[in-house]
């Protein structure tokens, strides 16, 4: 048994050593000017797992509401996958990580989709909120709840301008080992930082670039040369209730 | 675009980078993932109340304006209620609400939110429907057979008056004028206290049943040997009559050179010359910047706002009032002071009041010399500008010039007049007392008032009624207790209980089990009324919304029309707008039934105390089977009633 | 009657070593004290033997440190480094309880690995005789990794990601990598 885990550990790392110079290879083709592959791993996502965070990165997602479809909810099954969770069908007590939401203009008539999660703000008030420090930021900008010292008061659920968290009502089993969560605690979406750490995106993000939409795109907001600063700093984008001053890390395109 | 607006976050619960640990002991609730502490009620005094030299309870008399403690008994209009939590601890609420430079406002706690309450309006408005309505004070106590001496009928003589009547002492009143009311009366010119409520209020308290000898100086009418064996004790409320003369060259001796006390004195008894055109007042005080900044103190206030009664701010009250009554004769004036003005924005209120009455203020200028004709008449005042060197004015050289005037003031300063009473001098003019107002190294002998140190109309009253008790605690055996840390008026859970027929169930001091559930005690309450005074941090101050604060019209007269103009300037609150400044008032220290606690408690574990038990102060209780002790109750408490504890 | 002895014994010398490791004021490397790290500030002792990584427990017959001290102390050193991988993020093998759980493993008569309700796992059988509750197991799986615990989103090929470019040149690109990687 143990010899399996170390095995994957060590698959791991040659996978991404594998990849690495798999994008390299990818990039040397001649390319029309002014295109950029997203392939090409960015240096910044790969860190070493014996280091510490780097505070100088900030992650963030930008999500393209037009790209994204009623009828798809390919992000909200891959986080599930991913994390463990499942839906109850009663949204009162459902976990509560990554949900569709639809709007309708009411003068107009015009419909979009769009997810919604955790939006990892700068200024959060679940992490101002907490009464033990359960939630926090991290250095690199990801909102995550400490279950170690999480006691369940639901404040932060409370708090949440945008109903991120959830609180897990019932017992239970065989959780993913990479996603820990039980009863008594309250969870919301990590940006799948198990991924993140090693270098990974997180779940909803490949699943649809997978799927062929590419609503989603996730990256360092501090890097200006990063797909994501870019793309913020070409396209019109917005945060969700940017006048709460939240300064959120998720992003909207043609909401 | 910009996209983050600086939003001031009022719930934190840690600065960043901070974590439990930097918590103080006090505050420490957690312990990784589980607590042990659960929600207590703690009342504390709010710095209003603190910092009221009369011990208002302002919470309470506010409370009982926006409506949420009802009059006990049936029938009893709002006002009334309030007009008797007022009195219980200054008698005087008309003449206060026009006057008294409000303290309580600078040290409100609501500064930090938005605006102070207009307490003092509030106030105002009570007392003029006291008085319109004809509202009784409480009646005397029970004869005790003792008797009082009171020298001074001012509001420090008469306020004692008041308190030891409710306390069934006899009481006969000494005054030298010909009317009862001291610096009210002859010091406050009419425009500011109508004489016709003075009347009102002071009469009320004589009805209690005080004796009054009025042109009677003691001293020369009466000795204090016959005073001594005639009554029980006596209280010296005597104030400040003597005003400080100009150290400078030629004032003395000179006739039109006179102290704004005598002046005003003289205004107030309707003597006044015609002949005089111009008048040069000197004042320099800060006795109101002092009062405001240790009320701040006290309430850890760090914003100022504009203040209602501007006079006497920079000013001293006594060249205020001067120029104030001058101008409505139509007498030009001009005043000075040795501090500047210009920079001060509460003076530019003030400034533009006087302006607008014809009377010009000077700042940082400092008098030389009288400048007298042939004779022996002053006929102008020089004078220079100058810079403050802490106390003491330093002149600027080559600004010296002349201000014509044929009456020249000094309002620097007021000292007690000792003829004939010499024994009583404590050699600076004043009478020293011990905290409770007992007249240092003489037995039977109390005093209070401007004679301790000249102050505030509210401070004298004060005296008033912390030497009242003293002097009860004297009469009954000698000792005097220490003086409570928070010297005020507090709310009393036991006393509302019984007021609202809910007192506890008396102990039958048998052993029980279970005392947790008993109905013989009061549980989970602690009183730190008389200890600690509430600021602002502990407050949830999030909870309020930005309302402004009613203001008090004034009736602005201008220039020529100020001539023989002696009306009142402030007009008071309509009736709706004293209960909404009730309503702005955040409760500092007591509940005051927002239901936060029960509305955020994730547990259900606070609940709101059924009607049948409930009154002011026991709204809600914690079921504690239920409570998990995560304090957010306790964080969303706008009043900072709720604090953590039993866990220790 | 020993075996009280020994108990008191090593409760004894739990706490001298405590005291001498704080005397001592050791740091464990890669670990400044970190804010958000809630109770004492645990430094930890010195032990016989060094830490060993990525351990071959059929080599060494040790993982972590020797028996004595993991059982006064791996509290502590749970503690210590859960904050270590959710404040800093570093998820490496010794820092990651479930590769603790990986080693740690009872298996039943089936083969199956046992949870911790059952008394013979391997936490569980000290915990309930000395009837310390343990809540870790309430978040975390207390059975080593299975492909179903570990099955994860897959990284998708490169070119995916052409795919879902806007640009048409871009997409051209992609279709006929995908053709290459075929």
């Amino acid at each position: 048994m143990s010899d399996v885990s170390l095995k994957e550990a060590y698959i791991d790392k040659t996978r991404r050593d594998f990849l690495k110079k798999a994008g390299a290879g990818v990039t040397t083709l001649a390319l029309a000017s002014g295109v950029t592959l997203m392939a090409y791993p960015e240096p910044a996502l790969a860190r070493k797992q014996e280091e510490m965070v780097d505070p100088s990165q900030r992650w963030g997602l930008l999500i393209d509401v037009n790209k994204c479809t009623e009828d798809c909810d390919a992000c909200v099954t891959a986080c599930s996958v991913e994390n463990g969770w499942k839906l109850d069908g009663n949204p009162a007590v459902d976990a509560q990580w990554i949900r569709k939401l639809k709007i309708k203009n009411p003068r107009s008539g015009h419909e979009q989709t769009f997810p919604v999660m955790c939006q990892h703000c700068a200024k959060p008030p679940c992490v101002d909120v907490c009464p033990t420090g359960a939630s926090f930021k991290r250095a690199d900008g990801i909102v995550l709840v400490d279950k170690h010292i999480c006691i369940g008061c639901r404040y932060c659920m409370m708090a949440c301008p945008y109903k991120a968290r959830s609180f897990v009502h019932e017992p239970l089993e065989e959780q993913k080992s990479h996603a820990p969560r039980g009863k008594g605690t309250v969870e919301s979406c990590t940006l799948c930082v198990h991924r993140v750490d090693r270098g990974d995106k997180p779940a909803c993000v490949e699943k649809c670039a997978s799927d062929g939409h590419g609503a989603l795109i996730f990256g360092d907001l501090n890097d200006d040369n990063s797909e994501i600063s870019k793309r913020i700093a070409t396209y019109a984008t917005k945060q969700i209730r940017a006048d709460l001053g939240l300064d959120t890390g998720v992003r909207y395109q043609n909401l | 675009m910009s996209e983050s607006i600086d939003i001031k976050h009022t719930v934190l619960a840690f600065e960043p980078g901070a974590t439990p640990d930097d918590w103080d002991l006090e505050e420490k609730i957690f312990q990784a993932d589980h607590s042990h502490k659960c929600p207590t009620y703690v009342h504390k005094t709010p710095p209003c109340q603190g910092s009221c030299p009369s011990g208002h309870d302002i919470r309470g008399w506010l409370s009982i304006a926006r409506g949420m403690d009802k009059p006990p008994v049936e029938g009893m209009s709002w006002q009334e209620y309030a007009f008797q939590r007022m009195t219980a601890a200054n008698p005087f609420p008309a003449t206060m609400g026009r006057v008294c430079p409000a303290p309580c406002e600078d040290g409100c706690n609501r500064n930090e939110v938005d605006d102070y309450v207009g307490i003092n309006a509030v106030e105002q408005y009570v007392g003029d429907f006291a008085n319109s309505n004809d509202l009784k004070l409480a009646p005397a106590g029970a004869d005790t057979g003792k008797s009082i001496a009171i020298i001074g009928g001012g509001p420090a003589g008469l306020s004692a008056a008041y308190f030891l009547r409710l306390a069934g002492h006899g009481v006969t009143i000494f005054e030298s004028a010909s009317e009862l009311g001291g610096m009210m009366r002859y010091g406050i010119p009419g425009y500011r206290t109508p004489r016709s409520m003075l009347d009102t209020e002071i009469g009320r308290v004589v009805d209690m049943g005080c004796t009054i000898k009025l042109n009677t100086k003691v001293g020369a009418d009466v000795k204090i040997e016959a005073l001594e064996n005639d009554f029980d004790a006596i209280f010296w409320a005597i104030g400040a009559q003597n005003g400080r003369g100009l150290p400078i060259e030629s004032w003395d001796g000179t006739e039109n050179c006179i102290n704004g006390v005598e002046f005003l004195d003289d205004f107030n008894k309707g003597k006044m010359t015609d002949t005089v055109k111009n008048v040069v007042v000197i004042g320099g005080g800060d006795t109101s910047i002092d009062v405001a900044s240790v009320a701040r103190r006290i309430g850890h206030i760090d914003k100022k706002a504009e203040k209602e009664h501007p006079e006497g701010t920079v000013i001293d009250f006594t060249a205020h009032d001067v120029a104030g009554s001058l101008g409505r004769q139509g007498i030009k004036a001009t005043l000075t002071s040795l501090f500047p003005i210009e920079d001060m924005t509460a003076a530019e209120h003030e400034r533009e009041d006087a302006l607008r009455e014809g009377i010009d203020i000077q700042g940082s200028v400092m008098p030389l010399e009288v400048i007298k004709g042939d004779d022996g008449l002053a006929t102008g005042l020089k004078v220079c500008d100058c810079t403050m060197d802490g106390m003491r004015p330093v002149p600027t050289e080559g600004t010296e010039r002349i201000i014509e005037a044929d009456l020249i003031i000094s309002a620097i300063g007021q000292f007690g007049d000792f003829t004939g009473i010499e024994a009583m001098d404590n050699g600076k003019g004043f009478v020293d007392t011990d905290a409770g107002y007992s007249v240092k190294g003489k037995d039977k002998h109390f005093a209070g008032g401007d004679i301790i140190r000249p102050h505030l109309l509210t401070t004298a009253i004060g005296h008033g009624r912390i030497a009242a008790d003293t002097i009860g605690q004297f009469l009954e055996d000698g000792e005097v207790a220490k003086r409570p840390k928070v010297d005020v008026h507090h709310f009393n859970l036991l006393e509302e209980l019984h007021q609202r027929s809910k007192d506890p169930v008396t102990y039958d001091h048998t052993q029980t089990r279970g005392t947790d559930n008993s109905d013989f005690a009061i549980h989970n309450y602690e009183d730190r009324g008389s200890a600690q005074i509430i600021p602002h941090d502990e407050l949830f101050k999030g909870h309020f919304k930005y309302i402004a604060r009613a203001r008090r019209d004034e009736v602005h007269i201008e220039g020529d029309n100020v001539l023989g103009n002696f009306e009142e300037r402030i007009v008071a609150l309509s009736e709706e707008q004293a209960q909404l400044e009730g309503e702005r008032c955040m409760s500092c220290g007591m509940c005051f039934e927002c239901d936060n606690c029960v509305i955020f408690c994730p547990q259900d574990a606070v609940f709101k105390v059924k009607k049948t038990d409930a009154t002011l102060g026991r709204y809600v209780d914690t079921d504690y089977t239920k409570c998990i002790g995560c304090h957010i109750c306790a964080d969303v408490c706008p009043t900072g009633y709720i604090k953590m504890g039993l866990g220790e | 009657m020993f075996a009280i002895m020994k108990r008191v014994l090593s409760v004894v010398l739990f706490a001298s070593v405590f005291s001498l490791a704080n005397a001592a004021g050791a740091q464990e490397k890669n670990t400044p004290a970190h804010p958000r790290v809630s109770g004492p500030q645990f430094t930890l002792p010195e032990s016989t033997d060094k830490c060993v990584h990525d351990s071959d427990y059929a080599k060494t017959g040790k993982c972590v440190r020797d028996t004595e001290f993991m059982r006064r102390n791996h509290m502590n050193l749970l503690k210590h480094k859960r904050d270590i991988t959710m404040y800093k993020g570093i998820r490496s093998k010794h820092n990651s309880l479930q590769n603790c759980i990986n080693c740690h493993v009872t298996k039943d008569d089936a083969g199956k690995a046992i949870k911790v309700s059952n008394s013979k796992h391997f936490c569980a059988s000290c915990h309930e005789y000395v009837a310390v509750k343990l809540d870790c197991f309430e978040c975390h799986r207390s059975t080593p990794d299975t492909p179903a615990s570990t099955a994860s989103i897959p990284k998708i090929p490169a070119h995916a990601n052409l795919l879902a470019s806007n640009s048409s040149e871009v997409k051209a690109m992609g279709t006929f990598l995908k053709g290459v990687a075929q």
